[in-house]
């Protein structure tokens, strides 16, 4: 019986164990990025690919595309640890909740979202996005995508106990990517038009900080109640 | 006072004291809905601005406020069946979720319905109307959450984690949404621009207000006792009000 | 009174349609949640007694088949 880990150690335990799980699932990697380029590729053939319109709708198709193949692969996050009960096992360990948590959650990022900011300056090409916009569009991403698997965390933890948790987590979710996606795409057009729009990632960056703080333990009471 | 409060979380108390509530919340209701509703649609004059559509005023903003007033009284609810386990608390919870939804879908129509006249179109992503149709996302929210969980303590308890972090993001999805409001639309005419009510709209105003807010009071009450009923359909009392009731 | 006559009321200067359709969904949408939560109690009562009539059923064959097996074990024994 080796002594309690410490946070650290508990934390990069987990970490890596949910890394090593999920190189071992590349579909679960591939596709929600599969699903990201394939909504973009929609957009533009539905409203018809003319440069100005692609360039004027491109912050926020995006985004929109970010963000729902983020939801698609969160259901992921607690799933197969509830199913195979490992989920309780961690929850009964020492360790604060909050912390295993907090390295599921970031493992998760790793591997979903951030494939998925590095292709997006493809996709903002394909988009016709002005150039000013890339540098924001990077930024948004990689502040904005935390709070999304933060705020997502929660409600896969609520569902997670439910058979047909897929569309009522979108459901419970959606709602609360708002403000998230307003301040983002609000942000890559503001630096479209080359006017500034640090304000709009100052107000990004204190959302993801706050989202840290708060989300684990929202998430940490939710799976106590789900796994009851 | 917790020694006064103490019975009342008993569920059969409970459930005899909003009984007796019920009348007085429905008569209350009906006195102060027929002043209201005949001063502001019939004895109030029409506003310089915006003519008869005014009237409107008087349903869709107490509407508006209880939306989110009863979301914050579920939101409390919640943290105290999360933090003192109260399970009269998860009853209340279910019993205010479709009641507050009902609100916001009135505050949405007659939102719909003045702004046909005043903008020209039923619906524009004016900030209010945005936020209430968020609010009404939410609220589906919590009631389908409650719904899918077989085991209804355990639902409560999610549906409490879930009000709380509703009710924490709120102000942030109202005020971003006001923000984009402004950033996508200029400066819209705000449907209240006037600084200061006149007395003679600000009393029907209230009285309907109070109106509402004890109909609301008698339905939530309703609701309620058909949750504890539900939540304690093992006890006795219940068993016994289910043999009375049959006869 | 801020109106001459009660069809000035109705049509309330051409805009009578909104008001009395934000009235009219308004009242509907209240009338029926009233109707549906007056009933929840008793649907919820309903749904008791049922469950009780259901277990008395239950046990009342329960007790049935009982007898019935002792009733066959001692024809057997004899």
């Amino acid at each position: 019986m080796n002594p309690a880990l410490s946070y650290r150690q508990a934390f990069n335990t987990i970490l890596k164990r949910d890394l090593k799980i999920a190189l071992r699932h590349r579909d679960d990697i591939v596709n929600p990025l599969l699903f990201f380029i394939i909504v973009i590729t929609l957009f533009a053939i539905s409203v018809g690919a003319m440069p100005n319109v692609l360039m004027t709708i491109a912050p926020g198709v995006i985004w929109v595309a970010a963000l729902l193949s983020t939801l698609l692969s969160l259901e992921r996050l607690f799933k197969n640890d509830y199913q195979d009960g490992s989920l309780e096992q961690l929850l009964l360990s020492p360790c604060p909740v909050f912390i295993l948590v907090l390295a599921k959650i970031v493992a998760h990022w790793l591997v979903t979202s951030l494939p998925l900011i590095l292709l997006a300056p493809l996709l903002a090409m394909m988009m016709n996005l002005h150039p000013d916009g890339y540098l924001a569009l990077f930024l948004t991403l990689l502040l904005g995508t935390p709070i999304l698997s933060l705020l997502g965390a929660i409600g896969v933890a609520l569902t997670v106990a439910l058979k047909k948790g897929g569309v009522l987590l979108s459901l419970l979710i959606l709602p609360l990517y708002i403000p998230v996606l307003i301040l983002a795409t609000a942000a890559v057009e503001a630096a479209t038009m080359n006017s500034p729009y640090q304000g709009h990632l100052a107000i990004i960056a204190a959302l993801f900080f706050a989202s840290l703080i708060t989300a684990p333990f929202a998430v940490g009471a939710a799976l106590k109640v789900s796994t009851n | 006072m917790w020694k006064w409060l103490h019975p009342y979380a008993n569920p059969e108390v409970a459930y005899q004291f909003t009984g007796k509530l019920i009348p007085w919340f429905n008569g209350i209701a009906f006195i102060l809905l027929s002043i209201g509703l005949f001063l502001g649609l019939a004895y109030s004059p029409a506003d310089y601005q915006q003519g008869e559509t005014v009237r409107i005023f008087y349903i869709h903003v107490p509407a508006a406020i209880l939306s989110m007033g009863l979301y914050f009284a579920m939101a409390i609810a919640g943290l105290s069946a999360l933090v003192w386990q109260l399970k009269l608390a998860h009853a209340a919870i279910a019993a205010i979720a479709p009641v507050g939804a009902a609100f916001t879908a009135i505050a949405l129509i007659t939102g719909a319905a003045w702004g046909k006249p005043m903008w020209g179109t039923w619906w524009i992503w004016d900030a209010r109307l945005t936020s209430e149709l968020i609010l009404l996302f939410l609220y589906f929210g919590v009631i389908a959450l409650g719904n899918a969980f077989e085991d209804k303590s355990q639902g409560a308890k999610a549906v409490s984690v879930l009000a709380l972090v509703g009710v924490v993001n709120l102000p942030i999805i109202h005020y971003s949404v006001e923000w984009w409001n402004t950033l996508h639309q200029g400066a819209t005419v705000t449907k209240f621009a006037a600084p200061s009510m006149a007395m003679s709209m600000y009393i029907p105003f209230v009285i309907c207000f109070f109106g509402c807010a004890f109909l609301a009071g008698s339905l939530i009450c309703k609701r309620f006792q058909g949750q504890v009923l539900a939540r304690n359909s093992l006890r006795p009392w219940v068993k016994q009000l289910a043999l009375a009731e049959d006869n | 009174m801020a109106f001459e006559s009660f069809t000035d009321f109705i049509t309330m200067g051409k805009h009578g349609f909104y008001i009395w359709l934000s009235y009219g969904s308004a009242l509907i949408i209240l009338l029926v949640m009233g109707f549906n939560s007056f009933r929840q109690p008793k649907i919820q009562l309903d749904k008791i007694r049922q469950r009780m009539h259901r277990e008395q059923q239950l046990k009342a064959y329960q007790q049935k088949k009982a007898e019935q097996r002792s009733q066959s074990h001692s024809g057997e024994a004899v």
